[in-house]
């Protein structure tokens, strides 16, 4: 079976997903063309023949719907030769897109592709994109439908996350992500975003908040309590959980993944691809899987989606030297760390979507990105990139760092 | 059925008049209606048609008891398919047609009125108009949740239908369910000069490139407002209770196609829903069992009754006394001091005065109603009463006592009723020379909303004394079931089960809050745990055990309730008043009180939240059902009615007995006999039911 090589992979900053954020002005097809140019500057693969490029887009609705890859290779000038798609599956698209090239690889099925990602929340809000999901009533009926908030709060009520465990994670999480931007340790991944102008809309990403401490936390409303009270949500949540007696709203603003725009791309191809656009092979994608349980409480797949995938490779959580797992909710990463037993220095050890957000289709491959640079920049060998999805999924890709 | 007048001016009145008196538009009504329409679309002399009715309401709605006839969703698609392409031929045969409401057009009636291209009104400000038929769980199935959202908005509509609200003229007007108010005297008029101005006989929704009033459901505040409503309205529902989903369901796809796709997708869903056991359970506890159980005095009885005496101030005492006097009745509260009466007569204007502030009743109402009162300790103030109820504490003793001061004062021939829930009738009459005059009429807190009476009979109660209690259950408005005399009578006897099986299953070592939503998610209003400690648990305690001796009931059999309660009484848990219960009570509401795994351990291996669910059901039909089998209630009914009145049983369950329909007294049995194998002969299946199964018998007609 051939071998999936990621060869580069590159990253905008992270725009605030309002109406003033730095992205907010470009269109999506502008966002996604601008992160496809920066890879093609720096590999040149537009040239190499790809077979496919394949982005991740959570609500490809509007502006950013009808295939937005093909759309923008198109707008950036690149041969018309050159097949785009999207592929969606909520929060974990981006890790999908990479997933379905890695795929496509180790099947024999083309030797070059670039997967990406990408989401503008400040010009379509999440849950955009429609669906039977929350607005048909049915379908709310049959999955005792509750929205990603009330779970994140259910699972912190069901594993006793309190409000100061959940702050504390978010603390930690903002002063990884400064001393990572600190600390250069994305200069060599992120491109400034300029617009047709050439004037830099965006250079870092914007969302931080690195003088965030626990008081600062502590004086935000929980954000979810009145659709739970108010709104009948936690009742719903009983449904499934009559072992609760009233959900505990401990997630906030503050500790829950921001709103934010971005666009990420990663180029992966057979290492004879590579050779022949003289790039050297940076990682080796071994295995990914994906998991699915109960919609309700939704969020606590990552670990056995991070299981599967490296029971298929014969490995351990504690073989692992590093994760990247999305930062959902501090609850949902906790939960993860319970069930691994994976210690929080090995986990976002960069900071993740609390600190610097969440562009739900683009995260997936900014995650990936992150986890590739730390560990050159550590020497260390081996890391699991997972997500967790709406409607209770969870997707895990296990990468091996290459030396050459 | 229907007269036609072709006025030579041109415009027909067509005025509905079914037989009986409200309209009832039913399949006999629709054929004829259909072939007058036909008729007067194709007359060249008519210009157009004003529909309207010879009786005082226009029309309200189509026949339950057809609905409850139904068996398949089939069925109930012939039922509503000729109503629904008659009115859709009117709305587009091509001449104006105006609906003159003279009076209340509700359901079936207001969806004829939506049909028609104008709708004009009497003034009357007692007409009222909607579509109530969610109140029943049911949903408006003659086009409804179409065309009331395309002329109104699909919030404002939706707003309406799912709650069935019905808004009088004035505010029917407002919301756009009436076009128009006109004197009564010109209301045919009125809706002739419409005809004749020459509108257009379209409806804006059979035009090209119309859009509905609001928001689109594909907008992202379409998608948010669906989402918010659905969950709203999901919280409050018991799992198999969907007419709101199904309402949300047809407003969100049928509002996204043209009006035909839209009223296809609604008879899809009514269909399914009107044929459902859940729907019929509901309009049987909901509307026709409530007024089966309407007491009907005897002509005449009440004509002497004119003063109540009422003994005993605290809150069932002052309850009976507010109520009686808002009905009329002048009242004479026996308390045991003057001080207490004092209070008592405040407690009582406040009732009101909460009332009054609600905007429910006014300011002289409420004066009226203080007049008609009078406290006081002395007995002797009854000498002039007609009927008296006795409401004081729950001790043979005391009321006895209450009885000998009665006797001396009031005239031989005045009936006394007692208010007890669980004392014999027998027992108590034993106290009194006569004790024919006695009979048990059990009120529920609160008194003034609470509409079930229990009324029992002893076996020497006297036909007087049952008759005058009718006239009093009538004018207090009470809904009443009649039970005989026994221990727990009906009610508590039910209650005492449940929560007796309830608190079992605490000393199993099932968490307080899984019990609780195990009902909660079925629909039940409020957990068996939570409604068992709204009494304080040392008086639980006392009941439990007053309810363990001679003729304890099969359900609480080797149950654990009296253990549960002693351990919880001696850890000083002393009930929901008490702020520490089996829940801690704090400002927030109830909390897990950390303490109660040390008093009940938790089981091993945890029993199925669905098993706690049967227990807790099963065991109410099993004891409802021993009730009909040894006579003390014996209509099922009532029976039914009880509980959804009394202690907030779902309604589209059925009632205990129309649980029992529901699920199929063939399963209902299998699944009692292996909760018996598993966990105690309290679940032992009577005979009644072990015969009814057997036969495939239900207790109500399917």
């Amino acid at each position: 079976m051939p071998e999936a090589y990621i060869f580069d992979a590159v990253r905008t900053p992270r725009g605030k997903g309002r109406h003033n954020g730095g992205l907010h002005t470009l269109s999506p097809v502008e966002l996604s063309a601008a992160v496809l140019t920066a890879l093609d500057a720096r590999t040149g693969f537009s040239q190499a023949d790809p077979e496919d490029v394949i982005f991740g887009v959570g609500d490809g609705v509007n502006d950013q719907g009808s295939d937005l890859a093909r759309s923008a290779l198109l707008y950036a000038g690149m041969p018309e030769s050159i097949p785009g798609s999207t592929v969606s599956r909520f929060c974990s698209s981006g890790l999908d897109a990479v997933n379905a090239a890695a795929a496509r690889i180790m099947s024999g099925q083309g030797d070059l592709l670039v997967a990406g990602g990408i989401e503008m929340m400040s010009l379509i809000p999440i849950g955009g994109t429609g669906g039977p999901n929350g607005s048909d009533a049915i379908f709310n009926n049959r999955i005792d439908m509750i929205p990603q908030g009330i779970s994140a709060d259910l699972m912190a009520t069901l594993y006793s996350h309190s409000r100061e465990d959940v702050d504390a994670y978010a603390v930690e999480s903002q002063k990884r992500a400064a001393a990572a931007w600190q600390g250069g340790r994305f200069s060599k991944s992120i491109v400034p975003v300029k617009d047709e102008n050439g004037t830099v809309l965006l250079e870092k990403d914007e969302y931080m908040r690195p003088e965030t401490t626990m008081e600062t936390l502590a004086k935000l409303p929980a954000a979810f309590r009145d659709m739970g009270l108010k709104g009948g949500l936690d009742a719903i949540a009983r449904r499934r959980y009559p072992e609760v007696l009233a959900v505990e709203h401990v997630h906030t603003a503050g500790n829950s993944s921001g709103i934010v725009d971005g666009a990420a791309a990663m180029l992966i191809g057979t290492r004879e691809a590579g050779e022949r656009m003289g790039l050297k092979p940076r990682a080796v994608i071994r295995s990914f899987a994906n998991a699915a349980m109960d919609p309700s409480l939704m969020l606590a797949a990552p670990a056995d989606a991070t299981l599967m995938a490296l029971k298929r490779v014969g490995k351990k959580p504690e073989d692992v030297d590093l994760y990247e797992v999305n930062e959902a909710f501090a609850s949902v990463v906790l939960r993860f760390m319970e069930r691994t037993g994976v210690s929080h220095d090995k986990v976002n050890v960069n900071g993740g979507g609390i600190s610097m957000g969440h562009p739900i289709g683009a995260t997936g491959v900014m995650i990936t990105n992150i986890l590739l640079d730390e560990l050159e920049r550590t020497g260390k060998e081996s890391g699991i990139v997972t997500l967790c999805v709406g409607l209770g999924m969870g997707v895990a890709t296990y990468i091996e760092r290459v030396e050459g | 059925m229907l007269n036609i007048d072709k006025r030579p001016d041109g415009v027909a009145v067509l005025t509905i008049d079914t037989p009986g008196s409200q309209n009832a538009l039913d399949l006999a009504f629709n054929a004829a209606f259909d072939k007058a329409i036909g008729e007067l679309i194709a007359d060249a002399d008519v210009k157009g048609i004003v529909v309207t009715s010879a009786k005082d309401s226009f029309a309200a709605g189509g026949d339950l008891n057809q609905l409850l006839s139904v068996q398949t969703p089939d069925d109930v698609k012939a039922i509503v398919e000729p109503f629904l392409a008659a009115i859709r031929k009117m709305e587009t045969g091509g001449k104006p047609v105006v609906a003159a409401l003279n009076g209340t057009a509700l359901g079936g009636g207001y969806e004829l009125a939506l049909a028609c291209h104008r709708r004009i009104a009497a003034d009357r400000p007692d007409a009222l108009f909607g579509l109530p038929e969610a109140s029943l769980g049911l949903m408006p199935g003659g086009g409804g949740t179409q065309r009331l959202p395309r002329l109104i908005g699909i919030d404002k509509a939706a707003e309406l239908m799912i709650n069935g609200t019905t808004l009088p003229t004035k505010d029917a007007l407002a919301a756009g369910l009436i076009d128009e108010v006109a004197p009564a005297a010109d209301l045919i008029e009125a809706a002739a000069k419409w005809v004749l101005s020459g509108p257009k006989p379209v409806q804006k929704w059979d035009e090209k490139g119309f859009v509905a009033p609001g928001f689109d459901p594909q907008s992202v505040p379409g998608r948010r407002w669906f989402a918010g409503r659905w969950a709203k309205y999901r919280s409050r529902a018991g799992q198999d209770d969907v007419a709101a989903a199904a309402i949300l369901a047809c407003l969100h796809h049928g509002m996204q196609r043209t009006l035909d796709a839209g009223l296809e997708i609604e008879k899809r869903h009514f269909a399914k829903l009107a044929a459902s056991p859940y729907a019929k359970n509901k309009v049987r506890t909901l509307f026709y069992g409530p007024r089966a159980a309407r007491p009907r005095p005897p002509a005449g009885i009440g004509d002497g009754i004119k003063t109540l005496g009422v003994v005993g101030g605290g809150t069932m005492g002052n309850g009976i006394t507010f109520t009686a006097a808002r009905a009329g009745l002048n009242v004479v509260l026996i308390d045991i001091s003057a001080e207490k009466a004092a209070e008592s007569h405040g407690r009582i204007g406040k009732i009101g005065e909460k009332l009054v502030s609600r905007g429910r009743m006014s300011a002289e109402q409420q004066s009226a109603i203080m007049a008609r009162i009078t406290a006081t300790e002395d007995y002797s103030a009854l000498k002039d009463a007609d009927f008296v109820i006795e409401a004081v504490f729950e001790r043979l003793d005391v009321k006895h006592d209450v009885y000998r001061k009665l006797e001396a004062v009031l005239r031989p021939e005045v009936t006394i009723a007692s208010n007890t829930s669980s004392i014999l009738i027998k027992k108590l009459a034993s106290a009194l020379g006569d004790p024919s005059r006695m009979i048990g009429m059990h009120f529920f807190a609160p008194v003034e909303t609470m509409k079930l009476l229990e009324v029992i009979r002893s076996p020497e109660t006297s036909q007087k004394a049952f008759d005058e209690a009718q006239y009093v259950a009538s004018v207090m408005r009470k809904t009443q079931i009649v039970v005989k005399d026994g221990l727990g009578f009906y009610t508590s006897r039910l209650v005492s089960s449940l929560s007796s099986e309830a608190l079992t299953l605490l000393a199993e070592g099932v968490p307080p809050q899984v019990i609780d939503n195990a009902m909660l998610n079925a629909g039940f209003a409020i957990g068996p745990v939570t409604l068992a400690e709204l009494t304080k648990l040392p008086l639980l305690h006392d009941i439990m055990i007053s309810m363990s001796g001679e003729g304890q009931p099969q359900s609480m059999k080797d149950g654990r309730a009296v253990e549960a309660l002693k351990k919880l009484v001696d850890a000083g848990r002393v009930g929901r008043d008490g702020g520490k219960g089996i829940y801690d009570y704090g400002e927030d509401g109830p909390k897990l009180w950390k303490g109660l795994s040390d008093l009940f351990p938790p089981a091993e291996k945890p029993l199925p939240v669905e098993i706690v669910r049967k227990r807790l059901i099963n065991t109410q039909s099993l004891e409802a059902a021993r009730a009909m089998e040894e006579g003390v209630i014996d209509d099922p009914l009532a029976a039914d009615i009880a509980s959804v009145l009394g202690w907030s049983y779902p309604a589209h369950l059925g009632g205990p007995l129309g649980y029992v329909d529901t699920v199929g007294a063939k399963e209902f049995v299998a699944e009692s006999d292996a909760l018996a194998t598993a966990f105690g002969e309290r679940f032992a299946v009577p005979g009644l039911l072990r015969r009814m199964a057997e036969k495939d018998e239900r207790f109500h007609k399917a």
